[in-house]
């Protein structure tokens, strides 16, 4: 086909590398954006009037029947959906059958969901991926048309993976896009349901640290995945609810023995040693709470010295 | 029956290329012991053409059935066709010039490139310009040469061991505006420089021709990459002097039992060997094992990918292996100077083997590209 017109619809700056390649590439038709953000919102909203190209806010998941008339106006071949956080209504699904395509941040069927990021990072995977897959109505579940390996980096962060995934989506939506320009047909997989696992957005038990039953590198791992979009991992302390925000990417052998979630010792980095279980302790590096960060110095006013202990709320 | 895939280019100075890969490919399964695997081919042009190029691996995969495919591209047009292979669960063998750099682009767990390494030639040269005494620099190439990322491989080799870049001259690719002329002036204001030439083709020979007669006395020094050491080209270049180095891929003359055997096969086929036949005899070898892992790994063309990468070979230029973290081949590089052949043409001298190849490539391709791309679509070469 001659090169075709791709409507996007996306659910934020994770897209911006995206959108600036399709338009670079002349594939970029529209924009509708599901957020309520002004600032991302204005900026994509000013672009498009640039551009000459329909643009479409929807800043909740009961607006999702604007899209009808935005497909109208874009009139695309193919929509690709980059971290849309809505569920597009069934019938334009219907309507226009193998013209949806998602670019999921996660491997398939495997991390099914709204939070594969954080999923992949808490489950200590070396590998996550960009998966590229027809839409259907269930939630993640067309047949992948291929996908696109992305390796963890030891002490990987939500941020710095979702930054590594963003990079690649961008040039993963260029090589799809491309694949409808010159292919003769796109090829897929059906995704096998014996290998799917569906994570809903996670609740707060689960960014909560269990001293008594995670091991060290749970707990990293589940710190790592936790900040910023939650505030980080939390724990207690007293009737305080304090967030672990940052870590040190290895746990080590504890200075002292003592029971998982003692302060063993405050570091020169203004970090804290934590016992975990089996011997290990972490070096956490920065706490925060509710009402943003929490500096040592807070911390240590509410009484969180060397021998006190974190609790598993 | 077995099948192996190649998209073949095609190039207007190098017109037999598209020949010599097939040939060499053909004779590298013969002498490999399979010579019963069939060879399909679809011509790509100069590769620029992406819907011909990916019409063409399509159709190799999907009407030919080839269970492995080698294609003469680049970079871009490679990426482009990594979807294709990767819902197909098919390898794609990259029979790479390595006139780009690999950290420009993600790996990909199916795509293998099997390099003649102009880039990795192109920094070792820059390095020994340094180890020879320079500290200034001046950096030599065309519009159409310089669009590659080897003019980054040279400078930073140059700049990376502690040399200054002092200038660049970049003439036109045309007969008409192709100009040296500047460099006299470069040259009186940095007198003890050496230049870093970036040429490849024909594009070489005017150079050679053109710096001969701007510098008739006395040839300043130059540290060349491996295109500037292709022998083909070399026998009708005019020997501008005696102050030519570099680094070599390969000569038709190393003294190997793997690279007696390739002249002779390539010969007894009615053909010369050179740097394009090699690549496709090296690529039978590398498409055999690849067609060997894929059964073992049930046609996981990933695993088989992976697999493929602790595979180790003797070729006409040495022992080669795979940098595994670029998902590409390694061989040793050798240093090398020109020299006249008695007719008043160019002839390659190895002088020795390169020193610290990998440990190059390493620092090569680790080194952050600084913004720099490659906005060419074609083959290096295929112009």
């Amino acid at each position: 086909m001659s090169s075709p017109r791709i409507g996007l619809l996306c659910g934020g700056p994770f897209a911006f590398q995206s959108i600036t390649i399709l338009a670079l590439e002349k594939y970029l038709a529209g924009i509708a954006i599901g957020s309520s953000d002004m600032q991302t919102v204005g900026l994509l909203s000013s672009e498009c009037e640039r551009l000459g190209m329909p643009f479409l806010e929807i800043a909740s998941k009961n607006e999702t029947g604007l899209l009808g008339d935005w497909i109208e106006k874009v009139n695309p071949d193919y929509i690709f959906c980059i971290c849309f956080p809505y569920k597009i209504p069934a019938e334009l699904l219907r309507k226009k059958p193998e013209r949806f395509i998602n670019f999921h941040t996660g491997p398939l069927p495997a991390y099914r969901g709204p939070m594969p990021i954080f999923e992949v990072i808490r489950r200590g995977e070396k590998n996550s991926a960009i998966s590229v897959h027809l839409m259907e109505e269930g939630f993640d579940t067309g047949a992948v048309i291929y996908e696109e390996t992305v390796p963890l980096d030891v002490g990987e962060t939500f941020t710095s993976l979702a930054i590594k995934l963003s990079e690649r989506t961008a040039i993963t939506v260029l090589n799809m896009a491309q694949m409808l320009e010159f292919g003769t047909s796109i090829p897929r997989t059906d995704q096998d349901p014996s290998e799917a696992n569906f994570y809903p957005y996670p609740t707060e038990k689960e960014i909560t640290i269990d001293w008594n039953s995670m091991q060290a590198e749970s707990i990293i791992s589940l710190i790592n995945a936790s900040y910023p979009w939650s505030g980080g991992a939390i724990t207690g302390f007293d009737d305080e609810t304090i967030r672990i925000t940052q870590v040190k990417p290895l746990p080590f052998p504890s200075t002292s023995p003592a029971e998982p979630g003692t302060v063993l010792r405050k570091t020169a980095e203004q970090g804290l040693e934590i016992s975990c279980l089996g011997g290990l302790s972490i070096l956490a590096l920065s706490f925060g709470s509710d009402r943003g960060n929490l500096g040592m110095e807070y911390l240590e006013s509410v009484g969180l010295e060397t021998g006190k202990r974190f609790s598993s709320l | 029956m077995q099948k192996i895939g190649i998209l073949l280019p095609r190039s207007s100075y190098y017109n037999s290329i598209g020949f010599d890969m097939f040939e060499g490919l053909r004779a590298g399964l013969d002498k490999s012991g399979h010579g019963d695997v069939k060879i399909v081919t679809e011509n790509i042009g100069f590769g620029a053409d992406r819907q011909q190029v990916y019409r063409s691996a399509e159709k190799l995969l999907l009407e030919e059935n080839a269970g492995i495919i080698l294609a003469y591209v680049g970079h871009r047009t490679a990426q482009m066709l990594r979807p294709l292979f990767m819902s197909a669960n098919r390898l794609l063998i990259v029979l790479d010039a390595g006139a780009n750099l690999p950290q420009e682009w993600p790996v990909s767990p199916n795509m293998l490139y099997h390099s003649l390494h102009n880039s990795l030639g192109a920094y070792l040269a820059g390095r020994r310009a340094f180890h020879d005494g320079f500290v200034k620099g001046g950096m030599v190439s065309n519009y159409y040469d310089g669009g590659y990322l080897h003019i980054v491989g040279i400078t930073n080799g140059f700049a990376d061991s502690g040399g200054a870049i002092c200038f660049n001259h970049a003439t036109g690719h045309t007969p008409g505006e192709f100009k040296l002329d500047p460099l006299a002036d470069h040259l009186k204001q940095y007198p003890d420089a050496c230049l870093l030439p970036v040429f490849s083709g024909d594009f070489n020979e005017w150079f050679f021709r053109d710096m001969k007669a701007l510098f008739p006395e006395k040839l300043p020094p130059m540290y060349v990459p491996p295109f500037a050491f292709e022998e083909m080209m070399l026998s009708n270049a005019v020997y501008p002097g005696d102050t030519v180095r570099g680094i070599a891929a390969w000569s038709k003359d190393l003294e190997n039992a793997a690279n007696k055997t390739f002249t002779a096969a390539i010969t007894e086929a009615g053909r010369e060997a050179n740097l394009f036949s090699l690549l496709g005899w090296e690529g039978a070898f590398l498409a055999v094992e690849a067609l060997a892992k894929m059964k073992e790994h049930k046609n996981n063309a990933r695993s088989a990918g992976d697999q493929l990468k602790a595979f180790r070979f003797q070729s006409p230029r040495g022992e080669i292996y795979f940098a595994s973290e670029t998902n590409t081949t390694l061989s040793p590089m050798y240093e090398a100077h020109l020299e006249d052949d008695g007719t008043g043409h160019c002839r390659l001298k190895i002088t020795g083997d390169a020193k610290e190849v990998a440990e190059a490539y390493s620092a090569m391709t680790a080194a952050s590209l600084d913004n720099a791309i490659s906005g060419w679509f074609n083959s290096y070469t295929c112009n």
